[in-house]
């Protein structure tokens, strides 16, 4: 019994330990965002901020367009999302159930675009993109990011493991293929749309290297972009000390929203990543 | 069953073209130029010039090329390796029944939903030499300051730290679906046979999850191939090219040095690299199947 009761103490010590090391950098983060400038380059570690500041929230959105910036990541993620999911679908289903000619050399393609690194093209893309004047536009930050075959192929693999019957009796009923594709297919989908909705946004929301590269204005320019050039100044290096007090208010600020969805939506996220592993 | 015929459900050639007509002009062009372009100087201004393989050999003839090579395969596999075992004991600690298991799983999942470049900037200033907080403790306990992302031996480690707190959840969750996915009479069998907990976890628990561990290897080593932001965010590649991946350096010769043809070869060697690995791959797995 005590031998089991040590063992018992370890566990918790180390769920303690593991839950520290994942909760310190999000103290670290408030704690930093809530310090007066001339605290937070301080010779001891203070938890608590010893005077409580708002400044440096103030700071971030007044100095900077903070909010048009939130707006861009939010209208380049449901974008990306939408397209998405309105070309891979029908492609996934495709590939799942419909004949023709070719289909297996064309579904080898799809899958090239899950082995060719996005930053091997991303030059060629942008010169691109800059001939056809989609530089500096939404939907220059949004097609090139909808190519990406990973939902096709979440899409193909959880349609071909449902059962045809239901499909054929709508064939048979005078079903059109779009009109399977809608009234069976679609409905019978939803578990896996939820994973490439939760995939596809979060890889949006979050993306860095390719939205630095087509906006450079702050017009379409997104939060990760705004937020690292801007205002944690990474360019110029680590022998530049940016105010780090207005960068984890700034950094907070950008977290708030996915952290809610997150929280709310946890059930889903779990299901979702799930969902994938499984296949 | 036999003499059912299989009906048509039409064909598809509808269903795939609005995704291949995107897929054309924004990846396949894209990405087939890459190969002319590799033989050729450009900085955008003008017109490209031929000039042969002169891209490929000074690629080779680059000292910093090998160590670029070198960061990218280090951080790959540390990453990989680290990532996936330490997700597995996670997801095994979080699926004892313990209180609090909700609230942990909770925090350990969320770090997936901050972008690289918050989490970039939040351990660059825990990992900051003269006032991060990690510093300050090591000092106060007598310990000497250390340059996490300052000192060129150092700097990659601190990324994969970094990195371990960030995207450890997500393998954390898959793992966590697989292990409840096991059935449990298979524990309970071993039970009776008197085996431990240890010799349950070796025996049962790790070959029930051998496809998913593979899963969430490749995946791993696929992301941390491609490793960019990290880099641009924490240290800018330095300090002395330490942290200076693949993506990193076709980046800033691309849009840093304006070297497009520079770049290109190194794109194409990349996908070179790539698709020799996939290939080894496939035969590993073809082996293991038979």
């Amino acid at each position: 019994m005590t031998k089991k009761k040590t063992s018992l103490f370890f566990t918790y010590l180390l769920l303690f330990l593991v839950t520290a090391y994942y909760l310190i950098p999000i103290i670290v983060l408030v704690s930093t965002s809530l310090k007066p400038q001339g605290q937070v380059l301080s010779k001891t570690w203070e938890w608590i901020p010893r005077t409580f500041t708002l400044e440096n929230y103030q700071y971030v959105l007044q100095q900077f367009p903070y909010l048009k910036w939130t707006m861009n990541s939010l209208i380049v993620t449901i974008g990306t999302v939408l397209i998405t999911l309105m070309i891979s679908l029908p492609a996934g289903y495709a590939f799942a159930r419909l004949k023709m000619r070719g289909k297996n050399i064309l579904f080898s393609l799809v899958m090239l675009t899950i082995m060719i690194p996005f930053f091997a093209y991303t030059p060629q893309l942008y010169l691109l993109i800059s001939k056809m004047g989609l530089k500096n536009t939404y939907l220059g930050l949004i097609l090139p990011m909808t190519t990406s075959g990973v939902s096709i192929f979440l899409f193909r693999q959880f349609i071909q493991q449902l059962p045809p019957d239901l499909e054929e009796a709508a064939v048979l009923d005078g079903c059109s293929s779009w009109g399977v594709f809608f009234k069976v297919i679609l409905p019978l989908t939803k578990p896996a749309i939820i994973t490439s909705v939760i995939f596809t946004a979060v890889k949006s929301w979050n993306n860095l290297l390719w939205p630095l590269i087509a906006s450079s204005n702050d017009a379409v320019k997104t939060l990760p972009v705004g937020l690292s050039v801007n205002i944690f100044q990474v360019e110029t290096g680590l022998s530049n000390q940016p105010p780090y007090g207005v960068v984890m208010a700034a950094a907070l600020l950008s977290i708030i929203l996915p952290v809610l969805l997150f929280v709310f939506l946890q059930r889903y996220f779990v299901q979702g990543i799930a969902t994938t592993g499984l296949k | 069953m036999f003499g059912k015929k299989r009906i048509n459900f039409g064909s598809a050639g509808w269903f795939l073209l609005p995704y291949f007509l995107i897929y054309f002009v924004f990846f396949f062009l894209p990405a087939i130029s890459i190969v002319p372009m590799s033989f050729t100087e450009w900085s955008i201004i003008g017109t490209p010039k031929f000039i042969g393989l002169e891209n490929y050999t000074s690629i080779f003839s680059d000292r910093y090329f090998v160590k670029t090579l070198s960061n990218t395969f280090i951080y790959t596999i540390l990453v990989t390796v680290i990532l996936t075992v330490f997700g597995l004991l996670l997801a095994i600690l979080l699926n004892q029944k313990l209180r609090g298991r909700g609230i942990a799983r909770t925090i350990v999942i969320m770090p997936y939903v901050i972008s690289s470049a918050v989490a970039g900037i939040l351990w660059r200033w825990m990992f900051e030499r003269n006032f991060g907080i990690i510093n300050t403790y090591l000092q106060q306990i007598g310990l000497p300051f250390v340059g996490w992302l300052s000192d060129p031996n150092i700097a990659l480690y601190s990324i994969v730290i970094m990195n371990i707190w960030w995207s450890v959840g997500f393998n954390t969750v898959t793992f966590l679906a697989a292990i409840q996915g096991i059935p449990e009479e298979l524990y309970q069998a071993a039970q009776v046979d008197g085996a431990s907990p240890f010799q349950s976890f070796l025996y049962i628990t790790i070959p029930q999850l051998k496809p998913i561990i593979l899963y969430v290897t490749i995946l791993c080593a696929a992301n941390s191939f491609q490793m960019f932001d990290e880099a641009y965010v924490m240290t800018q590649g330095g300090p002395l090219g330490s942290t200076t991946t693949l993506v990193y350096k076709s980046y800033t010769e691309a849009f840093k040095s304006f070297r497009l043809g520079y770049s290109a070869a190194l794109s194409v060697i990349t996908c070179a690299i790539i698709i020799i690995i996939t290939l080894v791959q496939m035969k590993a797995n073809k082996r293991n199947d038979t």
